[in-house]
């Protein structure tokens, strides 16, 4: 006994957090990045599950299913939208205490056991073969196969319709869904259209009740030609939206063949509204609001920031993302909306922010530093270029992932240059020429562009590509909101 | 028995030291307190293959390496052995990949088994080279070999593509595609607690052992002044090692489907082109 609790409080000590966020979670899911906690890439590495904010139908229930996914010793934070940072330090510090309680993990796990599944609900009678035949209790192994994820590997694919689910790691949360009966995934695939064609596209997906291709409650995959006229199981594997450097809340439907993505649906579709967090200052000095300029460059140098960090990540390069995230976090220290206050009035910015000041120049230094390392890396330009080209209409979109890249840099490079500016931001969001957001004047609508590009750039792309087209673009979906829409 | 002991608790150090040194100790303990899982449907006959193959292959790798003066196996055939084993690592991460039946462990498998046709022949050809000049397959002989002027110095390429293909057995660093961050830590994906403990001990082990490997085949082994032979072969060990972590800091992921030709158009021709001079030298 001693032993394991003497463990369980050295393994608290830096638990891997898995956050989900929605479109609206970007504040929070800032705060809990900036506690500097590792991230960990799946459920099952995951030590901490983080719910930025309310979720909504669809974002709660792909992050029940991951919850159920993790193995203990766990624990699950659910972030009021309005939290402070001290607020989220402090649930994030409660988190860490539950893990390194023995009693209260022990108490999980034994009910783990017993709920992570229901086979009541299950109309199939595979379904109830797959329940636990021997305790597993001996064997700490958190109930049996239903615990886990559905794969797609040997075909049998995690196939159909799982838009409730799409948990991350591939889309493996969505298999409780599933198995809850198929009745569930019929529910779910009513709720957006996007679904819908999938089920008509995968072939044998298209049976759902008992029919021969079941193994385990999971239909087997279908196949199609895949794009050397081979016929290949095709796997139906949603993308988001509970997924490591992923963009907030977005949902990518894919029919995939191996590893090559055959068709990419996107599927936004957020009832509430909200604003989006890095057009704020933009939208706070509309409403009359008191924001100086340098505040408004802050928070776009942050957003590029942020998007690069995504792209290093998924680029493999853990390093470079590092320094990219840090800096962000440095930024936004002195960013008022982001700590949970009100932005604070433009002359009390002015005087009595000396501190500030001089860390922004450090900032300013260390990213020309990181920008230029970036820029001369010939394995990332080798990597990185040709890959999701768009035509030269979309202006600050256009060209490939490397351009991307290149073009955020410099925008970020620029804002970061004007953080002193002390002047008053005003903004009229009625006249043509909108600045706001991180690539501003007039160019509200890039989220919406990328959004539509998506799918056409995603076809035929391998998924370590399609991860960096997705995180090239970084779509800002609460941008797609009808109030942010109409300013 | 001394050799193994000497092996086996320099071989525990350094891989305790690799992990460590990631600030991985909080990620040790987890994996000693974390609840196995499962997913649907797995092949758990597999997947526990190759969760275990992986440390396993790296210490029978390790067996033929000479610690100081002496190996623990002291094969006439310890280059095409210590090959061999390493090649045991594409079945460990096939074989995890595949069995948890799971979309991003099997794309994690996918892509070791293409980064595998990628950097196994020029890593083959670096090691022909070496047994080509030193004129033996047996490590000891190689380093003996090199008492006059190190591999490293007069077969730069074939140490280029060694350090290249060490990495990648490992699927460490810019290798490191087949448990990346786009596919959720691919092989390692659905791996939890003891799982996942050892199979990335083995990946480690892995990288540890491609690492003291190259001190007999190009770095002169434990020849040095003043220190004994086992401390020069450790140094020359971490100095490698410290080479790894640099390029993993400075380098991003190479992803296969480009570095595929190059592997082909560039590598190959290159290391046929070193074993050729050296062929050439020898004679």
């Amino acid at each position: 006994m001693g032993l394991r609790g003497w463990l369980l409080r050295h393994a608290a000590s830096r638990p891997p957090v898995l956050v989900v966020a929605g479109p609206y979670g970007t504040r929070l899911r800032l705060l809990v990045e900036a506690c500097g906690w590792p991230q960990a890439r799946s459920p099952a590495a995951a030590a901490v599950l983080v719910s930025c904010g309310p979720l909504g139908d669809r974002l709660a229930s792909a992050a029940d299913n991951v919850w159920n996914d993790m193995p203990g010793p766990r624990a699950r934070v659910s972030l009021p939208a309005d939290a402070t940072a001290a607020q989220v330090r402090a649930a994030l510090e409660q988190a860490r205490e539950s893990l390194a309680d023995e009693t209260a993990q022990l108490r999980d796990a034994a009910e783990h056991l017993t709920t992570a599944w229901h086979p009541g609900e299950a109309a199939d009678p595979t379904m109830s073969c797959a329940t636990p035949s021997e305790p597993p209790a001996d064997e700490h192994e958190p109930s049996d196969e239903h615990l886990g994820g559905h794969g797609s590997s040997g075909g049998h694919a995690a196939s159909h319709e799982h838009p409730g689910g799409h948990g991350s790691s591939g889309g493996r949360a969505a298999s409780h869904e599933h198995s809850g009966g198929h009745g569930a995934s019929h529910e779910h695939s009513g709720g957006h259209g996007a679904s819908h064609e999938h089920s008509g596209g995968g072939g044998a997906s298209g049976g759902h009740e008992g029919h021969m291709g079941v193994v385990g409650g999971v239909a087997m995959a279908g196949r199609g030609p895949d794009r050397d006229g081979l016929m290949l199981d095709q796997l139906h594997v949603p993308l988001g939206p509970v997924m490591a450097d992923w963009p907030d809340g977005l949902v990518v439907e894919t029919v995939m063949q191996g590893d090559v993505i055959q068709r990419a649906v996107v599927v936004t579709g957020h009832p509430e509204a909200g604003r989006s967090f890095w057009d704020e200052p933009w939208l706070a000095a509309a409403e009359g609001e008191p924001v100086t300029r340098g505040a408004a460059e802050r928070r776009r140098a942050a957003a590029h920031l942020d998007s690069l960090g995504r792209l290093l990540a998924v680029a493999g390069w853990p390093d470079a993302a590092r320094t990219a995230r840090h800096l962000r976090d440095r930024l936004l220290q002195s960013d008022r909306l982001l700590q949970g206050d009100r932005l604070l009035q433009g002359d009390r910015l002015l005087q009595g922010e000396d501190r500030l000041v001089r860390g922004d120049e450090d900032v300013v230094a260390d990213y020309a530093r990181f920008a230029r390392r970036v820029r001369r890396s010939r394995v990332l330009a080798w990597m990185l270029r040709g890959l999701g080209q768009v035509d030269r209409d979309h202006a600050f979109l256009a060209g490939d992932v490397l351009d991307r890249v290149h073009r955020r840099l410099e925008a970020a490079g620029d804002a970061i240059g004007r953080l002193q500016d002390h002047a008053p931001l005003t903004v009229d969001l009625g006249a043509g020429g909108e600045d706001r957001g991180p690539w501003g004047d007039g160019r509200d609508k890039w989220s919406r562009v990328a959004v539509d590009l998506l799918p056409g750039l995603l076809e035929g792309a391998e998924l370590a590509e399609a991860r960096l087209i997705v995180a090239s673009l970084d779509p800002d979906l609460a941008q797609l909101s009808p109030e942010a829409a109409h300013g | 028995m001394g050799e193994v002991a000497g092996l086996m608790g320099g071989l525990g150090v350094l891989v305790a030291a690799v992990a460590l040194s990631e600030r991985n100790w909080a990620g040790v303990a987890r994996g000693l307190v974390v609840q196995r899982r499962r997913t649907l449907l797995p092949d758990l006959l597999l997947i526990r293959l190759g969760v275990v193959t992986l440390p396993v292959v790296a210490v029978l790798a390790a067996l033929v390496l000479p610690v100081g003066e002496r190996a623990v196996l002291d094969l006439g055939v310890g280059i095409v052995w210590f090959n061999a084993m390493e090649v045991g690592a594409w079945a460990a991460v096939w074989l995890a990949g595949w069995g948890a039946n799971s979309v991003f462990p099997l794309v994690g498998g996918y892509r070791f088994v293409a980064q595998g046709l990628a950097y196994e022949l020029p890593h083959m050809f670096a090691l022909i080279t070496v047994a080509l000049g030193a004129g033996s397959l047996r490590f000891g002989e190689v380093v003996a070999a090199q008492r006059g002027l190190w591999f490293v110095v007069w077969m730069p390429v074939a140490f280029l593509v060694y350090v290249i293909s060490a990495l990648a057995m490992a699927f460490w660093g810019p290798m490191g595609e087949p448990g990346g961050a786009g596919i959720a830590g691919g092989v390692t994906a659905e791996l939890s607690g003891p799982d996942r403990l050892v199979f990335l001990a083995g990946r480690y082990a892995l990288l540890v052992v491609a690492a003291a490997a190259a001190v007999p085949l190009f770095l002169g082994g434990g020849a040095g002044p003043w220190l004994p032979a086992w401390a020069w072969t450790a140094v020359k060990t971490v100095a490698v090692l410290a080479l790894f972590a640099g390029i993993g800091r400075r380098v991003p992921a190479v992803r296969m489907d480009r570095f595929m030709t190059f592997a082909w158009m560039v590598l190959i021709p290159l290391s046929l082109l070193q074993l050729l001079v050296v062929g050439i030298v020898v004679m």
